[in-house]
């Protein structure tokens, strides 16, 4: 890659140079090679706000080409102002064609959720990451943080952890609740709901996390082994309400969220929701 | 045959491919079919993946190694501080063990190592086990290849530093060895 092809690139409609994706995508192969590890890039600026979904932006416009079909969603709706806008600007830049049903797109990101159904071996899904440090809530100092990745020390995680348990009888973390990757690393999952967590474990797709603000990429790659940290005898548990089910499609089935200030509860995955009411209609 | 800066598309294909190769170790993975026909397809890597932020080496192709590093402007350096290292045979012991392989700090930093692998009648079939791969992957290498394995395998020994390797045959097939990746001869 020469300067000059750069100049050629810098007067197309893409977002990315052609330098910004090589370095994307070596960040990306060294993320999938070391399943869990953080790997440093240079995040560039983008059209949105660092926090929005400019990491996860900067690994699909790395990943995607003209003949993928490319799925945004956002709190697990596609019709989400956030979703849309970064839908608009992968399709305009890259030439992908888009969907809003998970088993037809080749690359989706995502904020908040992982598709109920659809996924498989070909899928490629990318989260937007706010924070990828999961140990930031037991230690600030970064050189330290790194070294208790390096040395997989992490036990004043485990003692968080069972704090948190002691002080209110469950563990309290809701979305980003920490998970080891392939019995090596600790990763947040953030900002997926525990629901989503299961579905990380061997998982058929590749799983890449992008955090633009923080400047850090991690991967769990297909077939490899995701726990959530618990202990033996206060077992894992996903978001759960008795009796609830989604006012519209009736399914009790999926991720369902209330809506504020009363009973109602409906899918949080919209395009879940919609084609269930249209196969029992 | 002769080299050429890749388009934009064709760095992404290829780039996808790579892709697959280390997310599922083991698997046949197909490069570009245009790209295959009209230039040498274990130069496919390096010409979609370096520039001039990155340094590579070929030990054993002084020509290919000077093609790629005017296509590319990445620049040429000892195997030992080369982020992309390319042999056009499998590579003695000596060199595996040579190329860098980061630390437990920046693991990230382990040579990328780009090998050719050729078929053949006496092929060694290697067990697969780890992250990606599926129950019962195997992997066939030339006999020739065995010293480069074994050496490999030392070097990925003390995770999560190692280093990672794409096998690439002439008809473009690439298959990944990712650090993670167990190999054991079955």
């Amino acid at each position: 890659m020469l300067l000059d092809d750069l100049i050629d690139s810098a007067q197309s409609d893409e977002l990315l140079d052609e330098f910004a994706k090589r370095e994307i995508r070596r960040a990306i192969l060294a993320a999938v090679a070391i399943p869990g590890y953080q790997v440093p890039f240079g995040s560039r600026e983008m059209p949105v706000a660092r926090g929005w979904g400019s990491g996860g932006l900067q690994i699909t416009l790395a990943v995607v080409h003209d003949d993928d079909v490319v799925k945004v969603i956002d709190q697990g709706d596609d019709d989400g102002v956030n979703a849309v806008n970064l839908r608009r600007l992968v399709t305009t830049s890259t030439g992908a064609d888009q969907t809003s049903i998970a088993a037809e797109a080749s690359v989706i990101q995502s904020r908040h959720r992982i598709p109920e159904d659809g996924l498989d071996e070909e899928s490629i899904l990318v989260l937007q990451v706010p924070v990828p440090e999961p140990l930031r809530g037991v230690e600030r100092d970064m050189r330290e943080l790194a070294r208790m990745h390096a040395e997989a020390d992490y036990s004043r995680m485990w003692v968080s952890l069972y704090e948190d348990k002691v002080r209110n009888g469950v563990i309290t973390q809701t979305t980003g609740y920490p998970c080891l990757v392939n019995d090596r690393y600790v990763v947040a999952t953030t900002p997926i709901p525990r629901w989503d967590i299961p579905r990380l474990h061997e998982s058929p797709f590749l799983t890449l996390f992008g955090a633009g603000r923080e400047k850090r990429i991690y991967a769990i790659p297909p077939r490899t082994k995701v726990e959530p940290l618990t202990f033996e005898d206060v077992p894992f548990e996903v978001e759960h309400a008795d009796g609830a089910t989604c006012s519209l499609c009736k399914s009790n089935a999926a991720f369902l969220v209330s809506l504020p200030n009363s009973d109602v509860w409906m899918c949080s995955d919209t395009d879940w929701c919609r084609r269930t009411r249209e196969a029992s209609a | 045959m002769t080299l050429a800066a890749l388009s934009s598309r064709d760095s992404t294909m290829v780039f996808r491919s790579l892709l697959q190769a280390f997310s599922s170790p083991g698997e046949r993975v197909q490069m570009p079919a245009h790209l295959c026909d009209s230039m040498s397809p274990l130069a496919l890597p390096l010409l979609a993946l370096v520039d001039i932020e990155t340094t590579f080496c070929i030990p054993d192709d002084a020509d290919l190694e000077a093609e790629v590093a005017e296509l590319t402007g990445s620049k040429v350096v000892a195997v030992a501080d080369a982020n992309f290292v390319l042999c056009t045979t499998p590579p003695p012991q000596e060199l595996v063990l040579h190329v860098g392989r980061g630390t437990a700090l920046q693991p990230q930093l382990g040579c990328r190592l780009i090998v050719s692998n050729e078929s053949h009648e006496d092929n060694l079939t290697l067990r697969l086990s780890g992250p990606g791969t599926r129950p019962e992957s195997q992997l066939s290498v030339c006999a020739a290849a065995s010293d480069f394995i074994a050496a490999r395998n030392l070097a990925v020994a003390h995770p999560p530093s190692g280093i990672d390797c794409w096998l690439v045959s002439s008809d473009g097939v690439v298959v990944g060895l990712p650090r993670t990746t167990h190999a054991e001869q079955g």
